[in-house]
């Protein structure tokens, strides 16, 4: 089946489709293909990339024989419990300027931009991935999202999820209820069964993805880091709806050439090294890592959900018996080892930048935070308090996917680098 | 050896030749920064022996000026610099250009501590009230000196620049003094600018750069807002004097 085909069994609006596609590649030549790069790993994320409403699509269109494939805009909804229903999860990356005029026809324009390219995603009919799921996955985290999710619902399935605001035994207990019943609710909704065996099945696969991309992660440790902070992130970005085995298998390729690279190289850069933090960095949104390593800068790690936030902790398989223990044990991991400015108080997002400024020697953080991402505006504050208080200079920056701040971005981020 | 400081600004270019020989101010200069300008700069600029361009067009200048390896220093660092040499003892500088507004913190050693930037909108900025004098028909100094006069400013509380030139047109309208109408917009700006001072303290006064700089008894109306600001008379070229001053060192 050619794309043509595909898109219109998909009800893809195919004039709209091609204008959207003809600004990917103009982005993507400036962000990837104009810098120096020389992993071979990196080739197959670029050409992930460069076929994103190809290949991966049909696969997932294929894989409807086997099972649902389900989107989700948010790193709270477990995979495994959805691999276990033989299902596919795919992150949807609204992360494209393109779709927020669609968006803001809806609704109001002082939202978020992922929120407003997720709604314009769908009702412009131009984003394969959203016309190929069978189900939605919400979660309540912000009331941006809240709220979306109803308009959503007129659009699509959707299955929302609670969220606690506090990370309290009532808290916990929320959202192990909300885990369980996810699972209940798959299995009905696609006459699954979720056992035991399944869901081991699913954690391991999850635990191997997390732990090949903490592998590719600490090659950044050293100086200088083998991988550029750009192509990091594109590698993370992407494991939000490859396919789990073969992107896990490939992100330790990748992660191999990097240690080879990094015990031959000896010289050593002196350029300053950044810790970017904030709202997730969904696809194709490059551009703070763009400005910050055209300035003159290595972005070392992000703690953000396209960062360390997406692959920091197992979920832990020991000592589990029974379907109810892995249910448990997924809970706890996704609560407790998440730490989203969605809650209050969120002492442990502070505590994550302190040691990841630590372990990969950060000279420098950027605080990049979507226009009216509300929660992760405010909690900036908190974080610079606490990053002076540890003699780390840090700069906060709001912006979001329009290239209209370009000039503005660049004089902010090039000042501070230039002051580190 | 000659050091031509070129500050590409999104309203003016600005430069400043310097004399490293001599650690002096050979000449400077100014013009708008229109498209027939910035293709001719070449022809406009002195000899130099070695150039430092910042400010916004900095980084696309290098097709008209085919000079060899110039250093490229964003306008934060050169205003720091630049504003240390003609006032070593200020810790604050505020540019209020022509489409941004910075504030900058710097430490008795030079070093930047910290620095803002207003948002991407222009109100705020010198460009505000630009637009603003053009509304009520006069000339930019005149619109500071009816300001000075005004008695009782009136509010202007819109948020953006567009929305403001309406809310001005309706207390035309309303006839509210013109001189109260002038006063209001400088408050605003003013009021804007301490929102992006924040909480920083600034009891020592701030050295103000930028073409707002160069009108007189703007300070006037800035100390009636309750915000101390003094000028020196190369306020103005800051940006192009840290540009060249960057190359001295
Ligand atoms: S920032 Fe919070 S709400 Fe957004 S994806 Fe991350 S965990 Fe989910
Ligand atoms: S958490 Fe922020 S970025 Fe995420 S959906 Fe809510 S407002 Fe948008």
């Amino acid at each position: 089946m050619d794309n043509t085909e595909m898109y219109q069994s998909l009800d893809i609006d195919l004039k709209a489709h091609d204008t959207l596609m003809g600004a990917l590649p103009v982005l993507f030549q400036e962000c990837f293909l104009n810098k120096e790069q020389d992993l071979k790993g990196l080739s197959y994320f670029y050409s992930v990339v460069a076929d994103i409403h190809g290949a991966r699509v049909k696969e997932l269109i294929e894989h409807k024989n086997k099972g649902p494939v389900i989107g989700s805009f948010c790193i709270y909804v477990p995979e495994e419990i959805v691999l276990a229903a033989c299902g596919q999860l795919v992150g949807l990356c609204a992360g494209a300027d393109f779709w927020v005029p669609y968006g803001e026809q809806i609704v109001p324009k002082n939202l978020c931009p992922l929120i407003k390219a997720g709604i314009g995603a769908k009702y412009s009919r131009t984003c394969p991935y959203f016309q190929v799921v069978d189900l939605l996955i919400g979660e309540n985290t912000c009331d941006g999202k809240k709220k979306a999710w109803e308009i959503f619902s007129d659009m699509v399935d959707m299955y929302i999820m609670d969220m606690p605001n506090k990370k309290s035994d009532a808290g916990l207990k929320l959202w192990q209820e909300e885990v369980w019943n996810l699972c209940s609710f798959l299995e009905k909704k696609f006459s699954k069964s979720i056992n035991f065996d399944s869901l081991l099945n699913g954690i391991q696969k999850v635990n191997a993805k997390r732990n090949a991309l903490k592998r590719l992660y600490n090659t950044r440790k050293l100086s200088p880091s083998p991988i550029s902070g750009i192509d990091a992130l594109l590698v993370t970005q992407i494991g939000f709806y490859d396919d789990i085995e073969r992107y896990t298998k490939m992100v330790e390729a990748l992660a191999q050439e990097c240690e080879e690279k990094a015990s031959s190289n000896s010289q050593n850069k002196n350029k300053k090294r950044i810790l970017v933090t904030g709202s997730p960095m969904v696809v194709p949104n490059w551009k703070i890592h763009h400005v910050i390593e055209t300035s003159g800068a290595d972005v070392v790690v992000e703690e953000n959900c396209t960062g360390t936030r997406y692959f920091k902790d197992n979920v832990s398989i020991e000592n589990a018996s029974s379907k109810g223990d892995l249910l448990k044990n997924i809970s706890d991991r996704y609560i407790n080892n998440i730490n989203c400015a969605c809650f209050s108080p969120n002492k442990g997002r502070e505590e994550d930048i302190l040691s990841l400024c630590k372990d990969y020697r950060v000279d420098g953080i950027v605080y990049a935070s979507l226009s009216f991402c509300t929660t992760y505006m405010i909690e900036a504050e908190k974080i610079r308090k606490t990053a002076k208080e540890n003699n780390i200079p840090m700069i906060t920056v709001e912006s979001d996917y329009s290239f209209g701040d370009l000039g503005q971005l660049r004089t902010r981020i090039e000042a501070f680098v230039e002051n580190l | 050896m000659s050091i031509l400081g070129l500050d590409i600004g999104s309203r003016s270019i600005k430069w400043v030749l310097y004399d490293k020989g001599s650690n002096s101010i050979l000449e400077k200069g100014i013009l708008d920064s229109t498209p027939a300008n910035l293709e001719r700069i070449e022809g406009i600029i002195p000899p130099f022996d070695q150039i430092g361009l910042t400010g916004y067009g900095r980084h696309n200048l290098n097709n008209v000026l085919k000079v060899k390896s110039p250093k490229i220093v964003s306008e934060i660092t050169c205003h720091a610099k630049g504003a240390r040499y003609i006032e070593p003892e200020s810790y604050y500088l505020l540019d209020i250009g022509g489409q941004d507004t910075k504030f900058i913190m710097v430490d008795k050693s030079g070093k930047i501590i910290d620095f803002k930037l207003n948002d991407r909108c222009s109100a705020g900025t010198g460009r505000y009230i630009e637009n603003m004098a053009k509304i009520l028909d006069v000339k930019i100094q005149d619109f500071i000196d009816m300001a000075v006069r005004s008695e009782k400013p009136s509010n202007i509380n819109s948020m953006c620049t567009v929305f403001a030139e309406s809310e001005i047109i309706s207390l035309i309208h309303s006839r509210e003094q013109i001189e109260d109408i002038a006063a209001g917009v400088i408050k605003s700006l003013i009021f804007r600018t301490k929102a992006l001072i924040g909480t920083n303290k600034t009891d020592e006064s701030i050295l103000l750069l930028g073409g707002l700089s160069e009108l007189q008894n703007i300070e006037i109306l800035f100390e009636r807002f309750d915000l101390k600001i003094k000028k020196k008379s190369l306020s103005r070229y800051t940006g192009a004097l840290g540009a060249a001053l960057i190359l001295v060192d």
